[in-house]
């Protein structure tokens, strides 16, 4: 464990949604804290919540119980205006999804992040083997250099915290390498990584590991 | 291309946007562009329209009578609508300083009178007409030209009476004086075919009548007070006219007058029921428009909000383009609709297609309004969604 103060707090975290008039609980009673430098991965099964709780963490999603600590701040009582400002300077948010901006070239797309000069954009998609397309569109790119994209997205203007949802869900092994490289070396400079995945040993590159169909054992070990 | 700061703000966003999403840009465009040219197009045809209706139903001619109260108006009509008993010539003034309901007022003094040029001569209706006297705040184009001192205007049937040929050069005398032909008027199938006009002046001069007249003519403008306060048009007119003087009566040609305001109405109200569609689908048209785009990237606003935009400033994103778009569309519609409006004026209003013009204030309105409606409709979705969380917006486009 970190020995430095958490950056991010959370505590006795559930969060639960209404299907056809049903609740549906996704997890409940989720605790753990993660400090700067620390590489914290979150394992599950498809559908265990994973994402949810990665959201949650950014400040994007309120979730039904608990509380999460930001730098501090309980998240979810802040004003949104304030959520947004955190969000802006200190969370980077690589989702799922991508969601790249599709009229924007991929300078531009890393530039939507705030503060982020053209300069700085394009390091870093060179950094992550992008250099040569930095006048692209997203519709250009495969699924892999797109995902690349929005990590660069995600983690050029030096957040806090790094929130990945599977960064290398469909990328090959050398790329898988390449972005783990990233957040590994981000971490270590300073920066504290939160990563959905679904590789099989996590802990091999993880500080800890979050098993949320597990959140008991977590407990137990985390905290 | 843009510089650092520059290149990020909501106004660069939106021309991204639209470079790359032209099409849908265009059917914004051109939608707001075909119902904002719609409704210039019907506004100045509508004005146009109103011109020519206008002109048509003044040339009907007078629908209200002013006698003298002394009139028996049993013995007018017997008479053929004729009368001898005069009345003080400045309650043309008085009616004029009352801002009475009327216009194109036309003083008149008559006596039947014997006409003769050369060895023919006859009887004929002697009337002495100023020119039609305009209301101070209701300037319109004459109804009734003046005739000179000296000239006159003979009815057909009189015209044929005294031998005078339509475009032949003659002269008639009246009571002594002789006054040159003007023209003879075409058959009006009414008492004016058997008269002789000649101007007020030299007829109260002719028949030592200096400063009376018989009876004034005029065109009612009652119909916007008839529908403020309910009151028929006669009503209106009998009460203003009992407050000015207790020496003159009036007599309303019903038919004329009921035609023309039906006309009138007829025409404006069918107008304003094509133009309220019209709003109304140009509202729906910018609101949906606006509205369709922001639902269709609520995914974006989610991702904006995750790199950090503001309510604000993602709003802004939407405002701009909403604004550029609809202000295109505007300029183009309402250039383009008064344009071929006043193109097609010439050819649909015989009478006063010429003087058809660009009407700025519709213009200025239409625009105002599709500038309006482009602000609600670019800036309300867009903090609707934008006070969302950002997770329930991601994945989420409509």
């Amino acid at each position: 464990m970190s020995e430095q103060a958490p950056l991010l707090v959370v505590n006795d975290l559930g969060h639960m949604f209404s299907n056809r008039g049903q609740k549906v609980r996704v997890f409940e009673k989720c605790n753990f804290e993660i400090a700067p430098t620390q590489f914290v991965a979150v394992q599950g099964a498809s559908g265990s919540g994973k994402t949810t709780l990665l959201l949650a963490c950014g400040g994007m999603l309120e979730p039904s119980t608990g509380q999460i600590r930001f730098q501090g701040n309980d998240l979810f009582s802040l004003p949104s205006s304030r959520r947004t400002r955190i969000r802006a300077v200190s969370i980077g948010y690589l989702f799922q999804t991508l969601e790249l901006v599709p009229y924007l070239d991929l300078t531009a797309n890393v530039r939507i992040a705030t503060g982020v000069s053209s300069s700085v954009a394009n390091q870093w998609l060179d950094r992550l083997g992008l250099g040569d397309r930095c006048r692209s569109y997203p519709r250009e790119l495969s699924h892999g250099q797109r995902q690349r994209v929005a990590l660069a997205r995600a983690i050029a203007h030096e957040p806090a915290l790094v929130i990945a949802d599977e960064p290398t869900g469909n990328l090959d092994s050398r790329n898988s390498e390449l972005v783990f490289s990233v957040l590994k070396k981000y971490a270590e400079d300073g920066g504290a990584v939160l990563m959905a995945t679904h590789e099989t040993q996590p802990a091999a590159f993880a500080d800890f590991v979050i098993d949320i169909e597990n959140l008991d054992l977590l407990k137990a070990t985390v905290r | 291309m843009f510089g650092i700061v520059e290149f990020m703000n909501p106004f660069f966003l939106a021309l991204r946007e639209l470079h790359y999403r032209w099409k849908s840009g265009l059917v914004f465009v051109l939608v707001v562009a075909s119902v904002t040219g719609a409704l210039a197009y019907f506004s100045v045809n509508d004005a146009s329209f109103q011109k020519e209706i206008g002109r048509n139903v003044r040339d009907i001619g007078s629908n209200v009578v002013i006698l003298p109260s002394a009139v028996d108006q049993y013995s007018y009509h017997l008479e053929g609508g004729y009368s001898e008993i005069t009345m003080d010539a400045n309650l043309v003034s008085k009616l004029i300083e009352h801002r009475a309901s009327l216009n194109h007022l036309i003083p008149m003094l008559e006596r039947r009178a014997k006409c003769s040029t050369g060895d023919r001569q006859s009887i004929g209706r002697v009337v002495g007409l100023s020119a039609s006297i305009a209301m101070p705040d209701r300037p319109k184009a004459p109804m009734q030209r003046s005739i000179p001192a000296g000239e006159l205007q003979l009815g057909s049937e009189l015209a044929r009476e005294l031998g005078v040929e339509r475009d032949a050069k003659a002269q008639v005398t009246i009571a002594g004086e002789v006054y040159k032909v003007q023209r003879v008027n075409r058959s009006s199938g009414t008492w004016q075919d058997s008269a002789a006009f000649i101007d007020l002046v030299s007829a109260q001069e002719i028949f030592e009548l200096p400063e009376r007249i018989s009876r004034i003519e005029a065109i009612e403008c009652t119909s916007e007070q008839c529908e403020a306060s309910g009151l028929q048009s006669s009503v209106i007119l009998n009460n203003e006219i009992e407050k000015i003087t207790d020496k003159a009566s009036f007599l309303r040609k019903e038919e004329m007058a009921e035609a023309r305001l039906s006309v009138r109405s007829v025409s404006r109200e069918n107008f304003l029921v094509l133009q309220n569609v019209l709003w109304v689908f140009l509202g729906f048209t910018v609101l949906g428009l606006a509205i369709l785009n922001s639902l269709s990237r609520k995914s974006e606003i989610g991702v904006l909000q995750a790199v950090g935009y503001g309510r604000y400033r993602i709003a802004a994103l939407f405002l701009v383009r909403s604004l550029l778009l609809a202000g295109m569309g505007a300029a183009v519609g309402v250039t383009v609709g008064m344009l071929v409006s006043v193109e097609q004026a010439n050819d649909l209003f015989v009478m006063t297609g010429q003087k058809s013009s660009l009407d700025w204030n519709a213009a200025m309105t239409i625009g105002g309004v599709a500038f309006l409606l482009a602000v609600l409709g670019g800036c309300m979705p867009a903090l609707w969604a934008a006070g969302e969380n950002p997770a329930d917006l991601i994945g989420r486009d409509s």
